[in-house]
This record gives structure tokens, C-alpha cells and sequence, in this order.
């Protein structure tokens, strides 16, 4: 009996140590976007906007649920921002199924440390969330309301990840990731950048290259597009090349990527890269018959198209100084000499060669009917 | 014995039933030294006519009636008034014949036969039901279990009710110490009344606050007869269609009869499914409390504002709203299984259409609920023996109560410790969680 009420009072007892409170769910508020830019207003440079957008929620489900609040505040800090818009919601802001953030222009070109920090620091903001930067301010992304999504802010998050489109111009990068580029020593932060350009449509097809406190150069499309060909497997992309006097189009089926550093005993270093991959024609702009000896001369086009983009890029990259792959990080650990690791991969890096091998192999003619 | 003794013993037995209506007494022979007593209700009065009066009368020497009466299987030779009595309010009729007493057995059973079973109905296999009577059960398992080893042990619980209890073992495979365990808990039982199987489980589980049950009530032989094949034992009782099995293990409750029938992939995927619905019903009621209260982040966007759509016009917090629609699932379940088959219907209706399309449309509880209460019902009538789903029904509510004051943390420590309560339950000194042990070795508990 005195076992049975000494369990009942600590259970009861640790009632009040229960971490998260007991908040119903209408009543909460979910943030589903945030944005953060600085103020437009000169004498407010180095205070934070934040655009937060939350979803009201329909009590039918059979109806289009399209309806959000938008809140901007100006403050001195991004928390503070978040204390105001609070004051002007009823009900309690819930940042838990945040997935995206967007760092404003202005802010890119300033400083994201502030964000990143506060965003990863924050419990309820999950660290799978979506990072991007907005252009032209992140207040405008945050705002649109694009014609396709049923949920608020539902066509940034899934733009932005890979669970709706998946376009060969768009770099994923989740919080965790950001935070990590962020601090780690040899591999640099970037992010896509999300244009609100077109009326009701989100654009994303750049990546914007960060060292670790700002922007400092934009991909172009292009550009971005052999950058996600050399850092993930299995791109899903159509690739035009011009071969043999004529131009054809061919869709990837499979890719892989990988790379070694070679060297750096003498002060030099060669970067090889290894493209593989496996397509389908997808169009002929002569209507030759398409045959085994051209089929071959294509594939080999496609590969030299390939090393000529990649070399190009890769070149781009080192140029801007920065690492956003991480062959800094690669080299220290494939390293042992610790004291002097870095310091040699600093000397090494503006001499850096590049070597890309292609091997494609244009494999299916495509359905003839 | 002289003459005045047998008066007094013949006076004796009928001073005791005086005021019996039923009560018979007769003189038989020609000089009457054949006396026969007996309650008419309880005997077949076929079998007194035809074997005893008839014959009473047929023969001429008494010798010869005393030879042939002693002759029949279940006879008894007695002098002794308390076997007398306990015999005739059996059914047997008490004859004395030349100073010595003969308990003819002449016992009408009113029984309702071998039914179909009810409780446990499968798809396929077997369709009887134990059945009220006693013998008939042990007809019903010999037949099946057609084995020398098979032992059956009579004896008799209740000092009123005087109810035949069979203890049924395979000699041969039996656990002994559970035999042994399972005879002294029966002869240690001290009741009155005893009619019904589940009473007998009731008085042979040590005396402590229970969960679980630690054993099978069953009322198929064909379920009895696969557990004394494995070495258990089985409990019968007379007057009542149901049979005690032990020790069990906490599978045996998921385990219907018609997955040994059944294709071992589909016998699987249905056990599969019983033990998804034990978690289903177990944790949905609790999950949506803290998913509406703790921890919507676990969710997709799109439920959780569905949800909180849902949920904006109900005015209590989520608990209450999860406990009330528990509560109606409840009293709905009890109702519709106590009301007569000509109403019960009715009840399912009124309760499950109007009530949940009301309550939605008032605005006093949410969709989401009323979905989730329908597959909190639907998933607990998975469990194939109704013990257990009792059970599983009570325990939902601690777990509600743990994800009020914790959240999600709240269950998964009600998980755990469900776990660990089970894990140190014993069933006759057996573990209750032997699920993928070997054969352990465990011993002690209660």
C-alpha cells in the first residue's frame, strides 16, 4: 500500500517536470515559412525583418485550405522580431512544422551567421528544414501564393526539397547542413535561391556560393546543373549537345560521380573527377537512323560535352577561392600529417588541377513507333 | 441389522427431505423389504421404472434383485448418511435392500447439447462448443485425444453447489510442478457456489493486483485438446461450457485456432495483424492526445492543420474529447452485447451512426476522433479470446492518463513498463513473456 502511494506521488510529482506543455493543437499557430531580410529603411541596416507565414487551418478538409497570415516585424534581433509578432497573433506560434527558411538578399550579402545560429539553436525548429536565399527580398518568397499549392507555403517546400520536383537545378540544403558548412573547417555553405519573379510562380535554379559569412557568387542554371551532376548520383536531367554536325538531346537514366585528390607531396594537387552514366535519346534533330557506330559517336560527344562543362566549373569554383564541396575537408582526412594539414591544403588549393573523365554511354535509342 | 434400524434409516432420509415435493419414496417386493428413495426432478424416471420398479416386482428372490441391481456400472454399496444424502441430491436413487444400501445412478442431465461456439467462432475447422455437462465435455476431448495418457482427475469444489471439477494432463508430456500447482490451488479453494469457469480462475490466481490473465478460458475442445498436447493443463467444470488452460504465454491469447488451418503465409500475416491491432488499440487514443497537445510536429503539415481544422470548434482539451468518445465506445460495446438480439442492433445504430455524425456536426467532437475511436474498437475485437480484449481495453485508459501528463515520452514509458510487467508475470511459475526464449528456466514468481 505505501509502495502503491509513494508511485502514485512520484508520478504525479513528475507531472511538473514534463518538458513541453500541454497546448492544444487549435490552439497553436503553425509557422510555415520564415523570412528574414534587412530593413529597406537606412536607419535600420543592421536590424532583422522577419516574414512569418502560418497556415489557418479549415475545418472542412474537403475545402481548399489556401488561407495564411503573413507577419512582418522589424527588431533588433530575430527572437525579439518573433516576441512582437507573437503579441499580434491569438493564438500561440508554433515554429514546429517550419521547413523553410529564407535568407533575404540583403542579408546573403551581409551576414547569415546570426540566422543559421538561431535557427539550429531553437528546439521546435526542426533541423530538416529548407534553407534558401530569396530574391529579391525573402519577404516577397515567403509572401507568394502560387496558383498549385493547397497548403500555404506548401510550393516553396516542396520546390525546395525533393519530394515534389525534382529539376536537375536545384540544390537541396536542409538546416542540419547549413550549420554544419557553416562551422566546418575545408567545406563552405551554399544554398539555392528562390527568385519571385514570375507572378505566381517560385523560380529555382540557382545556387549562390557562400564562404562562411556571405554570398559570394550565383550559379547560373547551367552551371548549377553540372554542379548537382558532380555531387549527386542518379541526376535526372535531359542534356543537349551538338556532335557530328548535327545537335541531339539525351535523357540521363543513371549517374554517378566520384573524385579523388592526387598528389600534394610537391605542392601540387590534381582533382580527378569520374563521370559515368547511362541515357536515352531523347531527340534527333536529323532524322538519320540512329545506329550502333553513331550511337557511340554521340555517347562520346556527350562525355566531352561533360568534361568541357565540368573542367569549366570546377574552374569557377577555385577561382571564387571557396569549397563548397569539400575537398578541404576530404584532403584532411585522407591525411595524417595533423599539424600541418591545413596550412598545406592552403597552399595547395590555387594551384589545384582539375581532371574530369567522362564516361557516358548513350545505351537505348528511345521507343521507336 | 435388525428391522428397527432400517426403519430408523429409512426414517432418517426422510426426515432430511421431508417437505421436498420431489422427494419419492416406495416400497418394493412383495413384502415391501425393498425400500427406494429418491428426488424425482433430479433422476430419469425411464430409468427407474424400467430398471428397478419393473424388475423389483419380475424376480423373485430378493438375492437375485440385490445381484442385479449391484451389477450396473456406478452402483454404489454404502451405509454412510453423508454419501447418501450427497448422492441422492446428485440423482441417484438410494435403494436398500435387506438392511444394505445400494446409490443407483439414475441422473438426468439437462444439458443444451453440443452447440456451435460462439465466443471463439472461426472460418474453418471444428465447430463444437464445450458443452454444460461434464461428461459430454470429456466426450467431446477423448474423442479427440485419443490417448491412454490423457488422465482426468474428478473432484468435487463448492460446499453448496457440490460441482464436479475434471482436472485433464497428459501424463506423459505434463509439466508436474504445474500439475502439482494447478491440484493444490483447486483443493485450496473454499466457496460456496461454483457454476462457472471463469469464477474457478478468479479463486485459483494468487490473490494480487492483476492485469493479465494468466490463463486461457476457452470454450473450444478442440483449442483444450491442442494445449494438453503441449504439455498443459486443462480444468473442466460441470454445468458450465468453458475450460480453464494453463500455464499460458501472452501469444496464446493472439492465437485462433484456424491459424494452424490456415496456409502458414496467410497464419502469419493474421497474427501479424492481431498484434498491429493490439498496438493500435492499445496507443491510438494516447497518441492523439499528444499529437493534439505535446507533439504535433510528428505529423505531416497537412494532418496536423487537418487536425486543428477539426479540432477548432470543439471547446474542451483533447483529453476530455478523446475520454467522452472512449466512454460512448464503451457503453455502445456493452449495450449492444447485453441487450436482447431483437434490440441490439438498434443500439449499434443509434449510438455509432447518429450519436458520431451528431457529435461531429455539433461540434463537440472532431472527425479525426471519431474515425479514431472507430478503429479503436474495430482493432480491439481483433484479439481472439475476449479475456485478453477486456484487458487491452481497460489498459488504453492508463495509457491515455501517462500521454496527459507526459506526452509522448508518457508512452513510451507506458510501453516500457507494459513490457517489464509482463516480462516478470508468471503464469504457474511459467513466464508469461516466453515469446522467443528457448526454454527458460525461470522459476519463482507466483
Amino acid at each position: 500500500m505505501k509502495k502503491g502511494i509513494c508511485c502514485l506521488l512520484a508520478i504525479l510529482l513528475s507531472g511538473t517536470l514534463s518538458g513541453c506543455q500541454f497546448k492544444d493543437i487549435d490552439k497553436r499557430s503553425f509557422v510555415l515559412a520564415i523570412g528574414i531580410d534587412r530593413p529597406d529603411d537606412p536607419k535600420k541596416r543592421d536590424q532583422f525583418e522577419v516574414t512569418l507565414k502560418m497556415g489557418i487551418p479549415e475545418g472542412d478538409p474537403t475545402k481548399r485550405s489556401q488561407e495564411s497570415v503573413v507577419i512582418t516585424e522589424v527588431a533588433e534581433s530575430v527572437p525579439e522580431a518573433i516576441r512582437l509578432a507573437k503579441s499580434k497573433m491569438d493564438k500561440e506560434v508554433d515554429f514546429s512544422h517550419c521547413k523553410a527558411l529564407i535568407y533575404g538578399e540583403s542579408l546573403v550579402r551581409n551576414n547569415i551567421t546570426p540566422i543559421v545560429d538561431w535557427s539550429s539553436r531553437r528546439r521546435d525548429i526542426q533541423l530538416i528544414m529548407y534553407c534558401a536565399v530569396g530574391m529579391p527580398n525573402a519577404k516577397e518568397v515567403v509572401q507568394m501564393q502560387t496558383k498549385s499549392e493547397r497548403l500555404p507555403g506548401n510550393a516553396l517546400i516542396l520546390g525546395l526539397g525533393k519530394e515534389g520536383t525534382e529539376s536537375p537545378y536545384i540544390k537541396t540544403v536542409y538546416s542540419y547542413d547549413l550549420k554544419r558548412r557553416v562551422t566546418e573547417r575545408g567545406l563552405d555553405p551554399i544554398m539555392p535561391i528562390v527568385e519571385a519573379k514570375h507572378p505566381d510562380m517560385l523560380v529555382i535554379d540557382k545556387l549562390a556560393l557562400f564562404n562562411k559569412k556571405k554570398m559570394v557568387t550565383v550559379l547560373s542554371p547551367e552551371e548549377t546543373r553540372i554542379y548537382n551532376l558532380l555531387t549527386s548520383h542518379n541526376l535526372r536531367s535531359s542534356f543537349r549537345v551538338d556532335a557530328e554536325g548535327t545537335s541531339f538531346d539525351y535523357n540521363l537514366e543513371a549517374s554517378k560521380s566520384r573524385y579523388r585528390i592526387q598528389g600534394g607531396k610537391d605542392g601540387k594537387a590534381v582533382i580527378q573527377y569520374t563521370l559515368s552514366g547511362r541515357a536515352v535519346l531523347e531527340e534527333n534533330t536529323v532524322g538519320t537512323s540512329v545506329t550502333g557506330p553513331v550511337m557511340r559517336g554521340y555517347s562520346k560527344a556527350a562525355g566531352e560535352k561533360w568534361k568541357k562543362d565540368g573542367e569549366q566549373l570546377l574552374k569557377k569554383i577555385q577561382a571564387t577561392g571557396l569549397d563548397p564541396i569539400g575537398w578541404g575537408l576530404r584532403y584532411y582526412s585522407r591525411n595524417w600529417n595533423n599539424a600541418t594539414e591545413q596550412e598545406d591544403w592552403k597552399r595547395l588549393y590555387p594551384n589545384l588541377e582539375f581532371q574530369v573523365k567522362a564516361d557516358m554511354e548513350i545505351k537505348y535509342t528511345g521507343m521507336i513507333r | 441389522m435388525s428391522s428397527k434400524t432400517r426403519e430408523q434409516e429409512v426414517s432418517w432420509l426422510s426426515e432430511t427431505m421431508s417437505g421436498q415435493v420431489d422427494f419419492e419414496q416406495r416400497m418394493l417386493g412383495s413384502s415391501g423389504e425393498i425400500g427406494l428413495q429418491y428426488l424425482r426432478s433430479l433422476t430419469n424416471s425411464d430409468t427407474i421404472s424400467r430398471y428397478v420398479i419393473v424388475p423389483g416386482y419380475e424376480m423373485e428372490d430378493v438375492k437375485a434383485f440385490e445381484s442385479y441391481i449391484s451389477s450396473f456400472p456406478g452402483t454404489i454399496q454404502t451405509g454412510e448418511r453423508q454419501q447418501i444424502l450427497e448422492y441422492v441430491l446428485k440423482g441417484f436413487a438410494y435403494i436398500r435392500i435387506a438392511s444394505r444400501g445400494y446409490l443407483f445412478d439414475a441422473v438426468k442431465v439437462e444439458s443444451s447439447g453440443v452447440g456451435e461456439a460462439v465466443n471463439e467462432s472461426i472460418v474453418q475447422g471444428p465447430r463444437d462448443a464445450l458443452s454444460e455437462s461434464i461428461e459430454m465435455n470429456l466426450n467431446l476431448i477423448r474423442r479427440r485425444y485419443q490417448s491412454a495418457a490423457l488422465k482426468v482427475d474428478m473432484l468435487t469444489l463448492g460446499k453448496v453447489s457440490h460441482t464436479s471439477v475434471a482436472i485433464l494432463y497428459d501424463n506423459d508430456r505434463v509439466d508436474q510442478q504445474v500439475l502439482k500447482e494447478m491440484k493444490k490451488r483447486i483443493a485450496d479453494v473454499d466457496i460456496d457456489i461454483l457454476q462457472s469457469a471463469g469464477e474457478l480462475e478468479k479463486y485459483i490466481t494468487p490473490e494480487r493486483f492483476r492485469i493479465f490473465p494468466t490463463m486461457v478460458v476457452t470454450e473450444r475442445p478442440d483449442r483444450v485438446v491442442f494445449n494438453i498436447a503441449e504439455g498443459k493443463v486443462a480444468v473442466i467444470i460441470d454445468s458450465n461450457g468453458f475450460a480453464i488452460i494453463a500455464p499460458v504465454v501472452f501469444s496464446d491469447f493472439f492465437t485462433a485456432m484456424d491459424d494452424k488451418i490456415q496456409v502458414p503465409l496467410v497464419g502469419w500475416f493474421l497474427k501479424i495483424i492481431r498484434y498491429i491491432g493490439l498496438f493500435l488499440t492499445l496507443t491510438l487514443p494516447a497518441l492523439y492526445v499528444t499529437f493534439a497537445s505535446y507533439n504535433p510536429e510528428i505529423l505531416k503539415v497537412q494532418i496536423s492543420l487537418l487536425i486543428a481544422g477539426s479540432r477548432a470548434a470543439v471547446p474542451y482539451p483533447s483529453f476530455m474529447e478523446v475520454f467522452l468518445m472512449l466512454l460512448m465506445m464503451e457503453f455502445l460495446t456493452e449495450a449492444s452485447l447485453r441487450l436482447p438480439k431483437a434490440i441490439g442492433p438498434t443500439a449499434t445504430t443509434v449510438g455509432g451512426l447518429i450519436l458520431g455524425q451528431a457529435a461531429t456536426q455539433a461540434g463537440l467532437v472532431s472527425n479525426i476522433m471519431i474515425i479514431l475511436v472507430s478503429a479503436v474498437a474495430i482493432s480491439n475485437f481483433i484479439i481472439p479470446l475476449s479475456m485478453m480484449g477486456y484487458t487491452i481495453r481497460v489498459i488504453k485508459y492508463g495509457m491515455v492518463l501517462f500521454a496527459i501528463t507526459f506526452g509522448l515520452v508518457g508512452i513510451v514509458v507506458s510501453i516500457v513498463g507494459l513490457i517489464m510487467y509482463l516480462s516478470g508475470l508468471r503464469s504457474f511459475g511459467r513466464p508469461y513473456m516466453k515469446m522467443f526464449a528457448l526454454d527458460s528456466k525461470v522459476k519463482g514468481g507466483q
